[in-house]
């Protein structure tokens, strides 16, 4: 049940999902939670960080955009 | 190209994150002792972004805060004891019901100091989040919508459905009272009120709004929150405790009726009991017009 100011029709509407998050997934690259988009199964790209510190965000490895490598 | 670059950029980390990785296993080994992570940041921030989304995963459009994500992070928080403090930042549009309550429950309940921030917008089920903090702020040009619960769209035809509305709507109301310095009348009437147009019902607060009613204490930016955090950081238990002090105060301004009543007459002398009356009428009392 939601409580938002967004209506109802609008959240649910799933018309011109051009993004799917159904491509990315979330891992764990040096020790910060991240959402990343699959290159190959080894790597891939950053699309956000789930962290709580705020020093994972000045990782310049981490950010996003960047390529990481998955193990 | 430059996705070759990144790859080896990362590669490098990597190979850096693996010979930090070798020297601690070092360290302990030969000293006994554990090196600590960098000198990182005594607080954690967390961010509530767009929806907050509980028990449905939304469609792929909306921007989400997953509680799967943010309830086991309060918990490492909770437990980590070089983390000393945490800043919620909100700039959510409301979300589930469940989630928001229960993400809300949480931060009221850690024992680390915890500052909210409102930038943007809090809406709707951020309105508990916020209040939920030992000390909260809103910038000055955020917004928070104060609006009742509704399926918007449905026909509201049986009466079941109705009552759970209302049940659940009391729940985010009783912990908004309970936590803040808002009235249960002010909130309902701010959440029903009818003209100020949104979508026929609700308030729109914006920001030095939200403290006037009650809602969030100061108004204030990141720099204020993260000196605020410390403040707390540098005496522990102030921040429950001010918090307490400020919510019992709070109170007793606001509803004089849940001050402790003395009884109206003594009953062994039978006099006014003390502070029932004043001791001699105001002056104002005698004055006539004009004050002469």
């Amino acid at each position: 049940m939601l409580y938002t100011i967004v209506p109802y029709n609008q959240v649910w509407d799933e018309l011109d999902g051009s993004v799917s998050s159904n491509e990315s997934q979330e891992v764990m690259v040096q020790g910060c939670v991240m959402q990343v988009t699959p290159i190959d199964s080894g790597s891939a790209t950053v699309v956000r960080l789930l962290s709580t510190n705020p020093s994972d965000y000045l990782n310049p490895a981490l950010q996003p955009g960047s390529v990481v490598l998955l193990r | 190209m430059e996705l070759t670059q990144n790859t080896l950029e990362s590669n490098q980390g990597n190979q850096e994150a693996q010979g930090q990785q070798q020297q601690q296993l070092a360290n302990i080994r030969q000293l006994g002792q554990m090196n600590t992570p960098d000198g990182g940041s005594p607080f954690h921030v967390l961010s509530i972004i767009g929806q907050v989304e509980g028990h449905m995963i939304l469609p792929p459009r909306n921007k989400t805060t997953k509680y799967e994500h943010v309830i086991p992070q309060l918990v490492a928080i909770e437990q980590n004891p070089k983390i000393h403090g945490l800043l919620v930042i909100l700039n959510t549009v409301g979300g589930d019901i469940e989630a928001g309550l229960a993400i809300s429950e949480m931060i009221k309940t850690m024992t680390k100091p915890t500052v909210s921030l409102v930038l943007g917008g809090g809406h709707s089920i951020g309105t508990p989040i916020a209040v939920a903090a030992d000390y909260s702020f809103i910038s000055e040009t955020a917004t928070m919508t104060i609006h009742p619960i509704r399926l918007t769209g449905l026909v509201i035809g049986v009466p079941q459905t109705y009552d759970y509305l209302d049940k659940m709507q009391d729940r985010v109301i009783r912990f908004i009272v309970d936590n803040s310095l808002v009235t249960d009348q002010d909130l309902r009437e701010m959440m029903f009120r009818t003209g100020e147009l949104v979508r026929d019902v609700g308030t729109v607060l914006i920001g030095d709004e939200a403290i006037h009613c009650g809602l969030i204490d100061e108004l204030g930016g990141l720099g204020d929150a993260v000196a605020r955090l410390n403040m707390f950081a540098a005496n522990p238990g102030m921040a429950k405790a001010n918090r307490r002090n400020a919510m019992n105060q709070g109170r007793q301004q606001q509803h004089p009726y849940v001050q402790p009543q003395q009884p109206y007459l003594n009953i062994n002398t039978m006099h006014p009991a003390p502070g029932r009356y004043l001791a001699s009428p105001p002056s104002y009392y005698n004055q006539g017009p004009g004050g002469v």
